[in-house]
């Protein structure tokens, strides 16, 4: 993932570097065709400077013959060839051509010459002049171009860089601190998030979009929450009057063995019902926060008592059963909340273990951690949620693994599943720091 | 025994009635804040349910107002607020029991004992039957004067059977006793077996008849 303003950049970097790449030959072309331009206009003022010169010069004191060595001899930018006679004088022709460097060290060097050739008369004879100026070679010129291109390059993508990140820095700190606030909301909190107001319109406008999706989602869940309490609430009286007209009904004389076993039925399915309502009604209680009392809680006896309980039940089964307590783990929280987590962990684990299976049940070093063998890894995603059917032949109140998710939550403690070797395991870390601490003596 | 029933679910104060009436108690109820105040005031009672929500009143001010008056009478508040809190300032208050909604008739039954027994109305904290001498405040079981090596859950259990004495407890109903919330989570009421077949055992080596009787396969019944 890269960050918003990177793309732009990237982007301008791009064209910027495509842009300049195109400039190169464009610049040398232009530079080159200067050059030759002007240096075909030097060339011509000197050979017009020269012809004139000579056309001037009064062989009679001269001899022409003498001149031409000289002329050659010292060759100013310029050399003077005589022509046939008998033919006619041809016209001025410009060109360009390579010669090797004049100092033998660097004779593989070759240099660029722009050439002018002018023929004249002089003293009745054709002669021809040819002017020749040196070139700067191609590839110094664009070896030059190119380079201060790439100057220019680095500076202005530092410059998009550097530029690029005090704007985001700037522009995007009111954002930030909306994403801030945004990460740290939990609609189960209650709170109201209120945004430091700024001038920048979109922002502002995002801002007033979530706060008010916000506050609506805070009150929808808390007219949840508060449907959840009362629905449970109101449930608990009649699911009373069915268990103790069931009670009643068996101590009727006349009851049957058949009609004994209907109404076991019909307790053990109501006994489930009891048990969803009232842990949905705890889940709701624990979500609003009103298991504020907290209290050092020993959690090593409260498992130890756990286990004990059920010692029949994993013997039962044949489970074998590793059990490693640190009875001296103390932690900060509500007592009934801490034993709602570990019934509910130790009892999955017991419930959902194969015949001839393995559980164990480890506390120490600030974490709880209960496996038991299973096939196949669960569904992570949903684990943690209501009414998720994990096991459909041995289906619980599916609320024990939210209830425990929930108090977690409450009380900042890390809870992680995992599936490895052929066993599930919950593992819980106790926060030590802030009210959910603990410590050991 | 006079035992007071408030509660304003009629269906539920009825049965609760039926029940206990036919465990020998003399039942009253009240269905609301006001009748219950005067039942309060002009009777006194073994033992009290009280429900917490009434029509016209708060059922803890009935409490306050029974320890105001220095009234020995057990309450055993019930209550469909299933709230450590309200338990906890229940029993701070003066109650001496607290049972939440919904509930066994046998779980309510051995509650009454139990705190009528504690509270030593016609000293009764010592229970004899036949051979079997329990004592409540000590916690000790014997036989032919022998004492039994009970655990604590083996004597909870004698305890609840000799409270529903004659009555049909459904395997349900002891599993919810025995283990509190896990008997659902657990969903199999098997783990109770081992331990009533230890109590039984315990008090047959000591020479105890066996009152304890299975009924239809998983029901109990604790005959006289």
């Amino acid at each position: 993932m890269s960050k918003l303003l990177n793309k732009p950049l990237r982007t301008f970097i791009i064209y910027a570097s495509i842009v300049l790449l195109t400039s190169v030959p464009v610049y040398f072309f232009a530079v080159d065709n200067i050059w030759l331009q002007e240096l075909d206009e030097n060339n011509e003022i000197i050979a017009e400077r020269a012809v004139y010169q000579l056309e001037r010069t009064d062989f009679r004191i001269h001899n022409s013959d003498s001149l031409f060595t000289f002329w050659n001899i010292i060759q100013p930018n310029a050399r003077l060839e005589k022509l046939d006679r008998n033919k006619a004088l041809p016209a001025d022709t410009t060109y360009t051509i390579y010669k090797p460097h004049v100092n033998p060290d660097f004779k593989k060097f070759k240099d660029r010459f722009r050439v002018l050739e002018r023929a004249f008369i002089l003293d009745g004879n054709p002669c021809l002049l040819i002017v020749e100026s040196n070139v700067e070679e191609t590839y110094e010129t664009v070896a030059v171009i190119a380079f201060i291109t790439g100057v220019f390059f680095i500076l202005l993508s530092a410059g998009f860089i550097v530029l690029n990140r005090r704007m985001s820095d700037r522009i995007w700190s009111p954002f930030r601190d909306t994403l801030h606030k945004l990460k740290n909301f939990r609609v189960d909190e209650g709170q109201t998030v209120t945004f430091a107001p700024g001038d920048i319109l979109e922002f502002e406008e995002l801002n007033r979009a979530l706060e008010r999706l916000m506050t609506r989602n805070t009150e929808v869940f808390r007219m949840q929450k508060e449907f959840t309490e009362n629905a449970s609430h109101e449930l608990q009286t009649p699911l009373a009057i069915i268990q103790t007209q069931l009670g009643l009904l068996l101590q009727s004389d006349s009851i049957s063995s058949d009609q004994y076993h209907i109404v076991e039925k019909a307790n053990k399915a109501l006994a489930r019902a009891v048990r969803i309502n009232k842990n949905l009604l705890l889940l709701a209680k624990v979500e609003n926060n009103q298991f504020s009392a907290k209290e050092e809680v020993s959690i090593g006896s409260a498992v130890k008592e756990m286990v004990d309980l059920l010692e029949h039940e994993f013997h039962r089964r044949s489970l074998k059963s590793e059990v490693v307590v640190d009875e001296n783990l103390i932690v900060y929280a509500n007592r009934f909340l801490v034993t709602t987590v570990i019934q509910n962990l130790i009892t999955n684990a017991l419930r959902y273990c194969h015949q001839n299976g393995r559980v164990c049940i480890t506390l120490g070093e600030n974490r709880f951690t209960v496996c038991n063998s299973g096939d196949k890894e669960l569904n992570k995603e949903k684990l943690f949620q209501r009414f998720t059917v994990l096991d459909e032949y041995n289906p619980g109140t599916g609320i024990g693994l939210a209830l425990v998710h929930g108090i977690c939550r409450q009380n900042d403690w890390d809870i992680a599943y995992s599936f490895d070797a052929g066993m599930h395991q919950f593992e819980i870390i106790f926060s030590p720091t802030g009210h959910g601490e603990s410590f050991s003596f | 025994m006079k035992i007071l029933i408030i509660e304003d679910e009629e269906d539920l104060s009825d049965s609760m009635l039926v029940y206990l009436s036919a465990e020998g108690y003399l039942c009253e109820y009240a269905r609301d804040f006001n009748s219950a105040m005067d039942k309060i005031h002009n009777y006194r009672y073994s033992c009290i349910l009280l429900d917490l929500m009434l029509p016209g009143g708060d059922g803890i001010q009935i409490l306050k107002r029974l320890r105001e008056l220095s009234l020995a009478d057990g309450v055993i508040i019930i209550s469909a607020r299933n709230s450590i809190d309200d338990k906890i300032a229940g029993l701070k208050i003066g109650a001496d029991d607290y049972l939440t909604k919904p509930f066994h008739l046998s779980e309510l039954s051995a509650r009454v004992y139990a705190i009528i027994r504690r509270k030593n109305f016609d000293n009764s904290n010592i229970v004899h039957h036949h051979e079997i001498q329990i004592d409540l405040i000590a916690k000790r079981v014997t036989v032919h004067g022998e004492e039994v090596g009970f655990t604590r859950r083996e004597f909870d259990l004698l305890v609840y059977f000799v409270s529903n004495t004659g009555r049909l407890i459904p395997k349900s109903a002891i599993a919810e006793h025995l283990s509190g919330d896990m008997a659902d989570m657990l969903d199999s009421y098997d783990f109770i077996y081992s331990h009533i077949k230890n109590m039984k055992r315990k008090l047959q080596e000591l020479g105890a008849g066996s009152y304890l009787k299975t009924i239809y396969g998983s029901g109990y019944r604790w005959e006289i």
